[in-house]
């Protein structure tokens, strides 16, 4: 036991930790140039181990492609580090002001690493797209998606029932029956791809896998149109879009097939651009119903409206000096909408979400926001002014330990040759 | 006798530095009678800011040729203004001038220059083989990383083409038609009709065919000025005056200097206006004597209307036309160039000074460090002064300052413990960051650009940037005193125990030092991040970077009060500190456009590799070789 805890408060084990926290960082940066950000950070920051593959595009890759690391994750690392911490600050204190600095620093990294943890468990981030003029009451996540089916009988436009189901890619592949009581049907996923490409049969390459033909899909856009669904490699390159695709058989309450649909992300009707789609709609027992499947949904206590986008240059340049995106906030009982201005370095906080500028589109006249939910987010401030607190206690400490070490000796020979 | 030898020598050195001083100082000779300097000094819009016309031929040249001179037909050098003032005013004379520079030997061929040792080629030579070219540039793959040595090559060669064109006849017209009007228009001809045209608008001739006539005529103009306008690279005429109204006043000039209120405007957009019936600026006529006096060689008349239109830029941009003399007199006066020189000596003598003479030449080092510091300091301060930014506003500028911190904290050490050390390891790092930025510049065309937006926050600019550089600056001297060290060690009574000790000492207290500014710059540009961003830590690579400093220095400084590792081994790490900050600063921008195939192939990316590489060899032979067996103190 007690050889544990030496173990678990020695600077060794900082060392080491520090080195391979090091290693994480590099080969975590150097995997961005082949996965993207996004999908770097699952694999390495936010795991327990990660293996490093020889990159393909490298040369001497016919020589290496067996190279393979094994980099400890962020998962390993940073509680280790927090044990380590806590350990050694247990084993070695003593109260003294010529260690308060030492002190200080590592309780601001260790509220920085606890901090950090804190908000990859509880951070939100959404997109909302508005074009100009639009308003809209909630905000869509980045990556997830659900299947909805939505009810279009409403007495008034907005007021349709919506059933969703959140996408999980591991569980639809046992092809789930999605239920829910308020529906006369069922949905059962037939397949599911994370990405595919869909387009007229004309232009399709030779040769292509065609899911559509395979599950026979006989309703919705892609057999009116005579489209081929063709499951595709996701890509994490910047910019690339991913479209992800289910196919649906409906089922009646005794389990008769209704039909067979190609729900897909890329008939989104959401962003700006894309519009060639209509929804796909169905009759069903006299009801009108929808089906899509799109990024998840978030909805918020007030609806936002775009009312005029900015993108100034600077004159004979395209270097922008300024975005900015002029919104009105329209809350639910309240007669006159909240006017303000989102721009760089100036978002818009609201009911616990924050709302960056972050991309426009359609020839400036829409706007992209970021909105992101974080409640750690003060943590790392707070952690920040401590760290540097004793940083800077201890250093002019040393500094001055230094001189005065110095004035002591004598002045420094210097030799003649 | 030492005595003399050591005042000869000090003499000596200060005769150098005299006159490098003075050949900075003195004024650029153009090799012609008309005032070119006064030409030179006339402000104009370009690329976002208000900048002396000195300026856009320097940073244009640059962009074309990698250098902002070239050398004309008889061998002699020729300043970037001398290009400038040949292109608007006498084209045919600027088509000889050899500014392309082409490198890849297939581009070469295009010409039919395979085995041709030049490097530099003019409009001429290109001019015949357009067709070619052009045919070439079709297939340059659109992403720049998918592009090879070849396809880069071509792409430069396309970009200084499109930079040619687009700085041609921006400030006269150029004749509409040559084999009709060869000579530049005087003041009654094309502008005259132009300014007609605009009056008549409203006025269509009673006669049919007139008019039919007339409107044709209006519309080839409004095509051809749309297309100039289109592609201007400067304004250097006045959108409106001062209130607010069109043009009236003959010689009018921009109202005001901030590029924002838009008040300058490009010649073909005030062609089109006079063709709507905007009254021309009289700034357009004096621009077209000047033009046809530098053609005639008439020196009385060139002189005096360049002088015309400086004063009236003096009067209506008060304190910014200032700004822009000084730019002017400081793209003359170059005085990073003069630093590097003088850096480059010092360390030379720094070294030497351990082989003999150090009581001679350690002081004469410190000083020459201080000398290049000083100018290091002036040329800081006069961006500073002329951009209204913080120091550290791109990658050349960063270069710049991580010098400038290195020098400063090498006077503080140096000041302390008169060893030369720091003279020595201050100094290469000074020659090497303004080389770096030399180099730079060809890249990045106009080093004090504007802002983009998210970046344009001078609080962030002023607290996160700077913090974070002068991290990289600490990391980077501690690295160089850990190869003195190293070197020194390993040979016979070069280090005693008492520099030893002082030597150690520096590299521990500028590696606590890089630790303190590392962290806190991190952690600020993470706040900047959550400010603007809405997250603190996005694992972007430039962040990355950064946090690997913080990673290793705290590492070395763990290591050492662990006792994991001896003087030895803690400046080997300092030395892999080095290839961290080289990593963090240029590798990571690297990442950016892809580690991907062709990438590869960048100079700059093989500068880092052999900068790593060099730092890796130095780390393994001081494993290799022993301190030597006279030191006293234990090193491993």
């Amino acid at each position: 036991m007690k050889s544990l805890t030496k173990f678990f408060s020695s600077l060794q084990l900082t060392v080491i930790l520090l080195i391979a926290s090091l290693a994480l960082v590099f080969f975590g940066t150097l995997d961005q140039a082949q996965y993207g950000i996004y999908h770097t950070q699952n694999l390495y920051f936010e795991h327990v181990v990660a293996i490093w593959h020889y990159p393909e595009q490298w040369p001497g890759h016919e020589f290496f492609s067996w190279l393979q690391l094994p980099i400890p994750g962020g998962y390993l690392i940073g509680p280790l580090l927090v044990i380590n911490l806590a350990f050694a600050h247990v084993r070695y204190f003593r109260a003294s002001w010529k260690k308060a600095g030492i002190v200080l620093i590592h309780t601001g990294v260790l509220l920085l690493l606890i901090g950090q943890l804190w908000t990859q468990i509880q951070q939100d981030e959404y997109a909302l797209w508005l074009n100009e003029g639009q308003q809209k009451n909630y905000v869509e996540h980045f990556y997830d998606t659900e299947i909805v089916v939505t009810e279009k009988n409403a007495p008034q436009e907005g007021q349709d029932h919506v059933v969703a189901w959140d996408v999980d890619p591991l569980s639809f592949r046992d092809r789930p029956v999605l239920k829910q009581a308020e529906l006369p049907f069922h949905v059962q996923v037939l397949d599911y791809f994370p990405n595919a490409a869909i387009q007229a049969k004309a232009m399709a390459p030779e040769g292509a896998t065609d899911a559509a033909a395979f599950y026979q899909v006989d309703r919705g856009i892609v057999s009116e149109r005579d489209l081929v669904v063709m499951p595709a490699r996701v890509s994490y390159q910047q910019g690339a879009e991913n479209w992800a695709t289910a196919i649906v058989e409906l089922q009646g309450p005794g389990g008769q097939a209704l039909g067979r649909w190609v729900v897909s992300e890329m008939f989104r009707q959401e962003r700006p651009m894309v519009m060639w789609f209509p929804p796909q709609r169905f009759e069903y027992n006299g009801h009108t119903y929808e089906i899509a499947l799109r990024k998840q949904r978030e909805y918020l206590p007030a609806s936002v409206e775009l009312v005029d986008f900015s993108h100034d240059r600077y004159p004979g340049t395209n270097v922008p000096y300024n975005f900015s995106s002029e919104v009105k906030l329209h809350e639910a009982g309240k007669e006159h909408p909240r006017e303000t201005l989102i721009y760089m370095n100036h978002p818009l906080r609201y009911h616990g979400l924050t709302f960056y500028q972050a991309s426009f589109g359609n020839g400036d006249t829409a706007s992209m926001f970021q909105v992101v939910h974080n409640p750690a987010q003060v943590v790392p401030y707070i952690s920040c002014i401590i760290v540097t607190i004793g940083l800077l206690f201890q250093f002019c400490l040393g500094l001055f330990q230094g001189v005065t070490r110095r004035n002591k000796a004598q002045p420094a020979p210097q030799q003649e040759a | 006798m030492k005595f003399s030898v050591r005042y000869v020598f000090y003499a000596a050195l200060a005769l150098l530095v005299g006159a490098l001083l003075v050949r900075h100082f003195k004024p650029v000779d153009y090799h012609s009678d008309l005032n070119l300097t006064g030409f030179g000094a006339i402000p104009v819009q370009s690329s976002g800011r208000i900048m002396p016309i000195d300026s856009v031929a320097r940073i244009n040249m640059v962009l074309m040729a990698q250098k902002d001179h070239y050398t004309n037909a008889e061998g002699e050098r020729r300043e970037a203004l001398n290009w400038l003032a040949d292109l608007w005013f006498d084209p045919a004379k600027a088509a000889e001038a050899t500014i392309f520079r082409i490198d890849h030997p297939d581009i070469k061929g295009i010409l039919h220059a395979e085995g041709d040792k030049k490097k530099y080629f003019s409009l001429l030579d290109i001019m015949p083989h357009m067709q070619t070219l052009q045919e070439q540039f079709e297939l340059i793959a659109p992403e720049a990383q998918q592009r090879d040595a070849y396809q880069k090559g071509l792409a430069k060669l396309q970009n200084a083409l499109h930079i040619y064109d687009s700085l041609s006849g921006q400030v006269v017209t150029p004749p509409l038609m040559p084999p009709l009007n060869e000579d530049f228009p005087n003041p009654s001809s094309i502008y005259e009709l132009v300014q007609g045209l605009g009056r008549a608008k409203d006025h269509a001739p009673a006669d049919e065919n007139l008019a039919v006539s007339v409107q044709q005529m209006r519309q080839a103009l409004q095509i051809y000025y749309s297309q100039l306008a289109n592609q201007q690279l400067i304004q250097a005429f006045p959108a409106r005056n001062a209130s607010g109204a069109p043009v009236q006043r003959e010689g009018d000039v921009p109202s005001s200097a901030d590029v924002k209120a838009d008040s300058w405007r490009s010649l073909g957009g005030v062609m089109l206006a006079a063709l709507e019936g905007e009254r021309l600026p009289g700034s357009v006529m004096q621009w077209a004597v000047v033009a046809r006096a530098y053609k005639n060689h008439s020196v009385e008349q060139f002189d005096s209307q360049v002088r015309i239109i400086n004063e009236q830029y003096r009067d209506k941009l008060g304190s910014s036309g200032g700004k822009v003399q000084f730019e002017f007199f400081l793209n003359r006066l170059n005085p990073f160039l003069f630093s590097e020189i003088v850096y480059l000596l010092a360390f030379i003598i720094a070294a030497l000074s351990w082989v003999f003479m150090p009581k001679t030449l350690r002081p004469a080092a410190y000083i020459l460090m201080i000398v290049a510091f000083l100018m290091h300091t002036y040329g800081l301060g006069a961006r500073i002064y002329i951009q209204e930014r913080p120091p550290v506003t791109s990658l050349y500028s960063s270069a710049i300052f991580i010098g400038w911190f290195v020098i400063l904290l090498c006077w503080f050490i140096e000041d302390r413990f008169r060893y030369g050390f720091a003279s020595a390891a201050g100094s290469a790092i000074g020659y090497a960051t303004l080389i770096i930025a030399a180099h730079l510049t060809k890249q990045e065309g106009d080093t004090m650009g504007p802002m983009r937006a998210v970046l344009d926050s001078n609080f962030w600019l002023a607290t996160h940037v700077p913090t974070v550089t002068i991290g990289y600056s600490a990391t980077f001297l501690a690295g160089f005193l850990a190869i003195i060290y190293l070197v020194l060690a390993r040979i016979p009574g070069r280090l005693d125990p008492r520099s030893e000790k002082a030597l150690r000492g520096m590299v521990y207290g500028v590696t606590g030092f890089a630790l303190l500014f590392s962290f806190t710059g991190t952690v600020l540009g993470g706040i900047w991040a959550d400010q603007s961003w809405g997250r603190f830590w996005g694992w972007d690579p430039k962040e990355n970077g950064a946090l690997m400093i913080v990673l290793w220095t705290a590492t070395m400084l763990h290591a050492r009060w662990g006792r994991l590792v001896g003087p030895t081994g803690f400046m080997q790490m300092a030395l892999v500190g080095n290839i961290i900050t080289a990593w963090s600063w240029f590798g990571t921008n690297m990442l950016g456009v892809g580690l991907h195939s062709y990438g590869f192939m960048d100079k700059a990316f093989w500068n880092l590799m052999y900068f790593i590489a060099s730092q890796i060899i130095l780390i393994v032979l001081a494993s290799f070789i022993r301190p030597r067996p006279e030191h006293p103190v234990r090193l491993t």
